[in-house]
């Protein structure tokens, strides 16, 4: 079977270069998913053609193994048992290979023997390949400001707003954890509201995906919070407010586990956000399928699993500038010396452990308070809204109480529970 | 000093082997003993030998940055010059001996908000510090992997850093740097890129040497965080292993060539041992010999400490630090114990004659 290596360049390579190269072909796994083609080879096509250079090359030389260690003689490669296909492969795919240091030293010996490039002309396409991988050049943090960035999702509510410095950060996985019954998913619906309005009142202009994966969606508290959105934005002009078909733009899914999960999120989400339809996506709740489809020995793929759904969210919300909120639930702590992660102030902690709490950037906690605040003929139990870490946020708390129109923070009660 | 073969004494017949084999340049001969050079180009080995000898023997090798060796003394005596970074938490500069050196690479690790974005946030400002007030007055590259360079908290730090400054000014030289060092300055000179896997991380550090030739101003790196990229790799640890390495080794090049402090943040993961389960930083072993000092910040019930726990110069302390409004600070000694940071903490800080930067 006829097997090498093709690359399509675009016009940063000299087109000396681009002739050298184009007999090479490679061969890649005929299923090429979605989600890889815009970061290139997945690591089992990599392993595909260190293979194959390794077959090319069936020697590698004494220092070239030393020094990069790349190639493994793990046996002989059976080509009958892959299914390849000539596939003109983006100039993206290969410089992946290419940039690693220490395979650039062997791959630079093969190239040159390949294509006949000398050692420095290989440096300048190494070079070349770098700068097509770089998305944007470095900029100065004085540019950023004026540029369009920083653009934040606001609450609806100005107290809980201050506390937020603005509201969510565009760009960035925040988590709200607490105890059931805090008012969780009230924050999520609140905020599927909030990001419909035009930028200049706090949202993003367009809708939410809000991605249900225990109990079903609360549709009827969904419109009661639309229909008391004009008490609630008194700083929007109410027929702006009542223009906006609030429930158009609220996309629902259900997802039972974890494999629904990731293919809502890699084709449905990226779909949506691409055509612009949504710019919030909201995960309620992330706890419920890791916690329930692994058991205790499992923790090892159930890490994987975490940290393969976390990439790709931390992926969907900076390629697209979108928050995204996961609701998670919390786990007891027991004794307080175990708990290094936090000031171990409270009894309780957010699940999912540390490998999740590295992916998360900003993490809130709601809790419930004793007390109640009664407002003309509504009461509310009270509850506190917490930041736990953020980078820009102090480690603060504000009051907060839900009514009919939503979530609102109460500013005259300072609790001095600390 | 890159010599084209074809101008090499050689006899026609071994330079056309040469020209066919693609190699143009000198450069490219320097790696090949004879029995491989023979074998790539088609030469008998004593033609190799002869090729590698007029290599060698005439253009004094091609590579300008042979330098020459030099005594401890020499060594000591640049260490010396080169000032250390402050990190404004006077305990800790204390500890690391005037701050983060220059040169070398200090890796911080910490759970999830113990502050370690907040330092790395805290040095981009303390890095543009004027001389005059002991800084380093230089640029700062900073190389965003997670996302959290928020602009909201860079322009309190270097607000925060400003009026500390100007409150410090007392001659006239100090005040007329003040006047260039304001919050406009301060952005201006950090140069941010944002990297979203590790393979433009990787493309990055490639094109990093050139871009730092062109800014000599350059004085810190920051990377935050080198994790984040690279745990995604749990599949191959072993080719993880092999980028780590070789990521390690171009943050040393270029620390100690175009004299930088290089500073990364990692995360911390959980390793079972016998039995009992340990929070360690991320990365594996191997890792942990690329950074020359790493620093811990850990809690302990509600307060933040920083440990000096890998240098080959520093004694293994423990300090306290807190994170204020203004960024990166000491613990105040009289502080209650309790996590919560003070809102509004201006007056605390105008009131602090501490002078960190020594």
């Amino acid at each position: 079977m006829f097997m090498g290596f093709s690359l399509a360049f675009n016009t940063i390579i000299p087109d000396m270069f681009h002739q050298k190269l184009t007999h090479l072909h490679l061969p890649v796994d005929h299923q090429l998913p979605d989600a890889q083609t815009s970061t290139g080879l997945s690591p089992y096509q990599q392993q595909v053609f260190a293979d194959c250079v390794e077959r090319y090359h069936p020697a590698p030389p004494d220092d070239v193994s030393r020094s990069a260690g790349y190639f493994r003689c793990s046996g002989a490669f059976d080509v009958n048992k892959h299914t390849v296909r000539r596939t003109e492969v983006s100039g993206m795919n290969c410089d992946q290979l290419l940039l690693h240091p220490r395979v650039s030293a062997a791959l630079r010996r093969d190239l040159q023997r390949l294509t006949g490039l000398s050692n420095s002309d290989v440096q300048q396409l190494i070079t070349a390949a770098a700068a097509v991988c770089r998305r944007h050049p470095p900029i100065t943090a004085q540019q950023l400001q004026h540029g369009v960035s920083g653009a934040q999702l606001r609450l609806g509510c100005p107290v809980l707003d201050c506390l937020l410095r603005g509201g969510l950060p565009v760009g960035g996985i925040t988590e709200l954890a607490g105890e059931s019954g805090t008012g969780k998913t009230q924050v999520g619906l609140q905020l599927s509201l909030s990001v419909q309005y035009p930028a200049e009142h706090g949202g993003l202009g367009a809708g939410a995906l809000y991605v249900c994966t225990e109990d079903s969606f609360p549709i009827k508290r969904l419109h009661q919070l639309i229909g008391e959105q004009v008490c609630l934005r008194s700083d929007v002009p109410a027929d702006l407010v009542s223009s906006l078909r609030f429930s158009d733009h609220v996309y629902i899914e259900h997802t039972a586990d974890l494999d629904s999960l990731l293919v809502c999120l890699t084709r449905r989400a990226r779909l949506l956000l691409t055509r612009g339809l949504v710019r919030l996506i909201v995960v309620d709740s992330v706890a419920a399928l890791f916690r329930t489809e692994f058991q205790a020995d499992d923790w090892l793929e159930r890490n994987r699993q975490l940290l393969t759904f976390s990439s790709m969210l931390h992926h969907l919300s900076q390629e697209f500038s979108t928050p995204v909120l996961c609701i998670n639930q919390v786990t007891d702590v027991f004794s307080q010396s175990h708990n290094s992660m936090g000031p171990s102030l409270s009894t309780v902690s957010p699940a999912l452990g540390l490998a999740w709490a590295n992916q998360v950037m900003v993490r809130l906690m709601m809790s419930r308070l004793q007390g109640t605040v009664v407002r003309g003929d509504q009461s509310s139990a009270l509850r506190r809204l917490e930041v736990v870490f953020a980078p820009h946020l102090a480690r603060d708390g504000q009051n907060a109480a839900v009514w009919r129109e939503g979530l609102r923070g109460v500013e005259s009660w300072t609790s001095n529970r600390k | 000093m890159q010599r084209p073969v074809s101008s090499l004494p050689l006899s026609q017949a071994v330079r056309l082997k040469l020209g066919s084999a693609g190699f143009q340049l000198t450069a490219d001969l320097l790696d090949f003993k004879p029995d491989k050079l023979s074998k790539e180009t088609g030469l008998s080995e004593e033609e190799a030998v002869e090729v590698l000898k007029a290599v060698k023997g005439g253009g004094g090798g091609g590579r300008g940055d042979i330098s020459a060796s030099l005594t401890a003394l020499e060594l000591l005596q640049k260490e010396e010059e080169l000032r250390s970074i402050v990190t404004f938490s006077s305990q800790l500069d204390e500890c690391l001996g005037g701050g983060i050196p220059v040169g070398k690479i200090t890796e911080v690790c910490g759970v999830p908000g113990i502050g370690k974005t907040q330092l790395c946030l805290q040095l981009a400002v303390d890095v543009q510090v004027p001389q005059c007030f002991g800084g380093v007055e230089g640029q700062v590259m900073f190389i965003d992997t997670v996302g959290s360079f928020l602009l909201q908290r860079v322009t309190d730090i270097a607000a925060a850093a400003v009026r500390h400054c100007s409150l410090l000014a007392e001659d006239d030289e100090q005040r007329a740097a003040m006047e260039t060092f304001t919050v406009e300055t301060i952005l201006s000179n950090i140069f941010l890129v944002r990297c979203h896997d590790y393979v433009e991380l990787l493309a990055e550090l490639h094109l990093l040497p050139d871009f730092l030739s062109q800014h000599p101003k350059i004085h810190l790196l920051v990377i935050d965080s080198v994790a984040f990229p690279f745990r995604l790799l749990f599949d191959e640890l072993s080719q993880r292993t092999r980028l780590l390495n070789g990521v390690g080794q171009q943050l040393i090049t270029m620390a100690i060539n175009h004299n930088i402090a290089v500073v990364i943040t990692n995360q911390m993961t959980t390793r079972i041992r016998d039995g009992q389960s340990h929070i360690v930083p991320a990365l594996g072993e191997c890792w942990g010999h690329a950074p020359t000092i790493r620093l811990l910040l850990q809690w302990e019930g509600s307060r933040r400490l920083a440990t000096i726990f890998k240098s080959p110069c520093h004694v293994e302390t423990t300090v306290q630090y807190q994170i204020t409004p203004e960024g990166f600070r000491d613990a105040d000694q009289s502080e209650m114990a309790h996590s919560k940071r003070p809102r509004m903490d201006t007056d605390q800080s105008a009131a602090e004659p501490k002078d960190t930067s020594s």
